[in-house]
């Protein structure tokens, strides 16, 4: 199947600076939630801002669909329909007065109506659990409710792909659980997820393929259960496995989970299983 | 401190979702009547009235409204207390006339600062923005009023931040080093507004932005009813400032 996103020996280098993308190769498979995972500085941000077309590169094509991007005025415009970003500080992003105003903007941008657009922001507002904030002021949320608020405006535009810069950093640990908890959501529901991270356990969560970025090129993609049981390999890029796999991988080791049996990918996915070896013994 | 404060209160107290135009309207008539009628009784009725609007009406937080008011209060009874006394030909004596007329000056700013008050501590600023551009101001101003009142407050956080980072590392412990500190802020402030300012038309541009800041505006429309009772309420107030 033609991957929805593709990049094909991309580089770019920010004026001034060393390489932020040396080469880079990477598929979006449709309908499937992709982690790019890497140390600091590994160019996971300026991967995304290629992938929406904020940045163009050097050298290398991004594909949309299979077909060249192309970056005029229209082509941005139906490429960032498709394709929505949300940064990493929601601060950047949140720009007007209220929730709801903010959420309308990317609608109205793409030319719907009032009532239309009314009905987005409601359907994206409920999405992300913060029907109650409708009127709030923008700046008067806490970091949790910025970040809903960020994804809101992205998702009000039913994009086919969504774009997290980071989407758990500086969420504490309620926070961070309840948004993992409503991407799990989105996923099901068929959005294509790409997440930028350097925490292996939300990779392990959320994931179903993983892209090892290292110095500006994906030194690895493949599942996350083949990518993040490799310790040889995220070793060498200064990382470890996640500690719910590993653990999930000693349990198998000793019989407790089956051979073949899905691996458990959340905190309580595990203790379920773990019900289980008490009762069998 | 003050900014946050009267923001806070206009975001929560009980009436920020009316109308914009009423409370304008409020606002408005009151003030006139404060500046129009005689001092006593009818700026003090005004005055009286608006504090019973706010604190009894829109449950506007009297903590937060006193931390507020205390400056221009303060301001406006100084600068009343000087009628009091005048330079004659022997020095300074107690003026003619001069008890009541400092009580009218002071009576009559209060109410008409009372009156601002009110429309400051129950209306989001945004609020008033939209309000401008109802009335016509293009919206490429209002546009940029509402971005910079959105950057007040983050720079505001930040320069908190930076101010309490110094801190800890003593940057603030004599005059001197404070005045550096402080000027580093407010160098660093700079750049970081345009790092901002880029990273958020990023955002903007990825949610198709084209130049125009169109959202829909989801405040009620102000109903003729209730403006008509405001009014009969001014009237009635000036009718009791003229006959008392």
């Amino acid at each position: 199947m033609t991957p929805i996103l593709s990049a094909e020996d991309v580089h770019f280098s920010f004026p001034g600076e060393v390489a932020a993308l040396r080469g880079l190769d990477l598929e979006v498979a449709a309908g499937r939630s992709l982690a790019i995972l890497g140390p600091n500085g590994a160019g996971k941000s300026t991967l995304l801002l290629h992938l929406n077309g904020t940045l163009r590169p050097g050298a290398g094509h991004i594909r949309l669909d299979g077909e060249t991007a192309d970056y005029s005025r229209k082509g941005l415009n139906r490429w960032r329909q498709r394709v929505a970003l949300v940064l990493q500080d929601a601060d950047d992003q949140l720009f007007a007065a209220t929730v709801f105003e903010d959420v309308s903007f990317g609608p109205l941008n793409l030319g719907l109506g009032e009532a239309e657009t009314r009905a987005r922001v409601e359907e994206a507002l409920a999405a992300l659990g913060i029907a109650d904030l409708h009127d709030r002021a923008t700046h008067m949320l806490s970091g949790g409710q910025k970040k809903r608020a960020a994804i809101a405006g992205a998702l009000a535009m039913h994009p086919d792909v969504l774009l997290l810069d980071e989407p758990t950093a500086g969420l504490d640990a309620e926070g961070a659980a309840q948004l993992v908890a409503t991407l799990r959501g989105l996923a099901a529901k068929g959005v294509t997820l790409v997440f930028t991270t350097h925490d292996v356990e939300l990779a392990w969560t959320l994931a179903d393929d993983v892209a090892l970025f290292r110095g500006g090129r994906a030194v690895a993609a493949s599942g996350a259960g083949t990518i993040l049981t490799d310790r040889a390999l995220l070793e060498g890029v200064g990382l470890r496995p996640p500690l719910l796999l590993d653990l999930a991988l000693h349990a198998r080791d000793r019989g407790l989970i089956a051979e073949g049996a899905p691996l458990p990918r959340t905190p309580d996915d595990l203790k379920r299983a773990m019900a289980g070896w008490r009762s069998g013994g | 401190m003050a900014i946050s404060s009267i923001d806070c209160a206009a975001a929560l107290n009980r009436w920020r979702g009316r109308p914009l135009a009423e409370k304008t309207l409020i606002t408005a008539g009151f003030l006139i009547l404060a500046l129009a009628l005689p001092p006593w009784p009818g700026a003090a009725l005004v005055g009286a009235v608006m504090l019973a609007v706010t604190f009894g009406g829109a449950r506007v937080p009297p903590r937060h409204w006193l931390s507020v008011a205390v400056l221009p209060l303060g301001f406006l009874a100084t600068g009343a207390l000087t009628l009091l006394v005048q330079l004659g030909p022997d020095g300074f004596a107690l003026a003619p006339g001069g008890a009541a007329a400092a009580a009218g000056l002071a009576l009559r700013s209060f109410a008409a600062v009372i009156c601002l008050l009110f429309l400051s501590f129950t209306t989001p600023a945004a609020d008033l923005l939209s309000g401008l551009r109802r009335l016509g101001v293009p919206s490429e101003i209002v546009e940029i009023a509402l971005l910079t009142y959105r950057f007040v407050f983050l720079l505001g956080d930040e320069a908190v931040a930076m101010t309490h980072a110094q801190r800890a590392r003593l940057g603030h412990s004599t005059r001197r080093r404070w005045l550096r500190s402080t000027a580093m802020v407010i160098a660093n402030l700079l750049p970081r507004a345009m790092d901002r300012a880029r990273r958020m038309e990023t955002g903007l541009a990825a949610r198709g932005w084209q130049g125009e800041m169109r959202v829909i505006d989801d405040r009620p429309a102000a109903s003729g009813a209730v403006l008509a009772l405001i009014l009969v309420a001014q009237a009635g107030v000036a009718a009791l400032g003229v006959m008392l």
